[in-house]
């Protein structure tokens, strides 16, 4: 620190000697102890804030792992169920050739009843039994499909067993019901609304 | 290392001592020896006692932890001054705003505390009061670039070129800054003159 006076400091002599005349201020007593306190509790916010910013990370990465293993299994549970349906249907056809499990379903169910419900099953069966009738249309196939494999399922899930003569039965009681359709005398409507009731 | 060696420390091995080491010892050295004189220039920039002390309690916090930041090309006074400097005028325009806010015109907290004389008599103590008062209300009323430069060369009594280095602007700059602000001062100071 200089105290050389250059030209212009002549100038506002009275000036800078009121200045420099000024009374020191000095720091208060206890500055260093207010200091070091500061700072010691900015150490600490550190310390803290450090751990805060450091946990974060670890939570985040077993958060992103257990999020990818959920969308994971939600694609996998996703996709085989989309793939259940046809795997089933494609397994059920060469199943459905065994009687049994073709005509599974209600063995209580009466002739009445049961005639419009049976008949795709009787359509199923007529493959079997006799190929010759070949006045059932390729929709009527496509229910019997999917009616056999309901049926399987039933059976799967733990529906009553079928015995032959239930077979048998169904079988002449859908022999009846064709003949029936055939004679035109059973309306499209009756039939639904019979196989309604024997949903219920 | 013993503190009475880092006694004999200039300002730039101190603050090496405090990168290098961590030794807080040097750090406390440099406090004691700037905590005065930053205080003073602060005191006489923002006119308010307990506001300098906060104000010189950061610059002092700042040094503590952003010591690495500084490069011993500089000298470390210019150094501190500048931080000091930076964070007086920040608190001043805070100060600002907050006045332009206040529903109060009158900022009591803004009235300067008078510094006691010890060593004075009741008139001397009166008197030299009156006149620091007088010399510290002038100062708070010229610029705050004209201040700043006017405390530091008359009041902290740094040269020029430090003055230039510490607000990274030209010495001619300096010089016409302090030229101004003294004549301010020397127009608001007229009675005192007389008397």
């Amino acid at each position: 620190m200089s105290n050389l006076y250059h030209e212009e400091d002549e100038k506002f002599k009275d000036v800078i000697n009121a200045l420099k005349g000024l009374k020191r201020v000095d720091a208060p007593e206890d500055f260093e102890l207010n200091l070091f306190r500061e700072i010691n509790a900015h150490k600490h916010q550190r310390k803290s804030k450090l751990l805060f910013g450091v946990l974060p990370r670890f939570t985040l990465i077993p958060a992103s792992v257990v999020f990818t293993i959920l969308v994971v299994s939600v694609v996998i549970i996703f996709n085989q169920t989309s793939e259940v349906v046809p795997l089933k249907q494609e397994s059920t056809l060469p199943e459905a050739k065994t009687p049994p499990s073709i005509v599974e379903p209600r063995p209580e169910i009466t002739d009445k009843q049961t005639a419009p419900v049976q008949e795709p099953k009787t359509v199923r069966r007529e493959e079997y039994t006799a190929p010759q009738e070949k006045e059932i249309t390729s929709t009527t196939r496509a229910k019997s499909e999917t009616n056999t494999t309901t049926a399987i399922e039933a059976g799967e899930s733990g529906a009553p067993a079928v015995t032959s003569d239930n077979v048998v039965s169904t079988a002449k009681r859908s022999d009846s019901t064709v003949a029936i359709e055939k004679a035109g005398k059973v309306s499209r409507k009756d039939t639904l609304k019979k196989k309604k009731e024997d949903k219920k | 290392m013993p503190d009475k060696a880092l006694a004999d420390f200039t300002d730039e091995e101190l603050i090496l001592e405090f990168q290098r080491t961590d030794n807080v010892a040097a750090f406390e050295q440099l406090v004691g020896r700037y905590k005065n004189p930053l205080m003073n220039f602060v005191f006489r920039f923002l006119g308010d006692y307990e506001l300098s002390g906060d104000v010189v309690q950061e610059t002092m916090i700042k040094v503590y932890r952003n010591k690495d930041s500084y490069k011993s090309i500089a000298k470390f006074s210019t150094w501190i001054y500048t931080i000091a400097g930076n964070l007086a005028k920040t608190e001043l325009q805070r100060r600002k705003r907050r006045k332009l806010v206040s529903l109060s015109p009158s900022g009591d907290d803004s009235d300067p505390i008078e510094i006691p004389d010890k060593d004075a008599g009741p008139e001397e103590l009166a008197d030299a009061g009156i006149k620091n008062k007088i010399i510290q209300d002038a100062l708070l009323k010229i610029s705050e670039a004209y201040r700043e430069v006017v405390i530091l060369r008359d009041i902290q009594e740094f040269s020029y070129e430090e003055i230039a280095e510490m607000l990274d602007i030209t010495v001619g700059t300096v010089k016409s800054r302090i030229n101004r602000g003294r004549a301010q001062l020397q127009e608001l100071l007229k009675d005192i003159y007389k008397v």
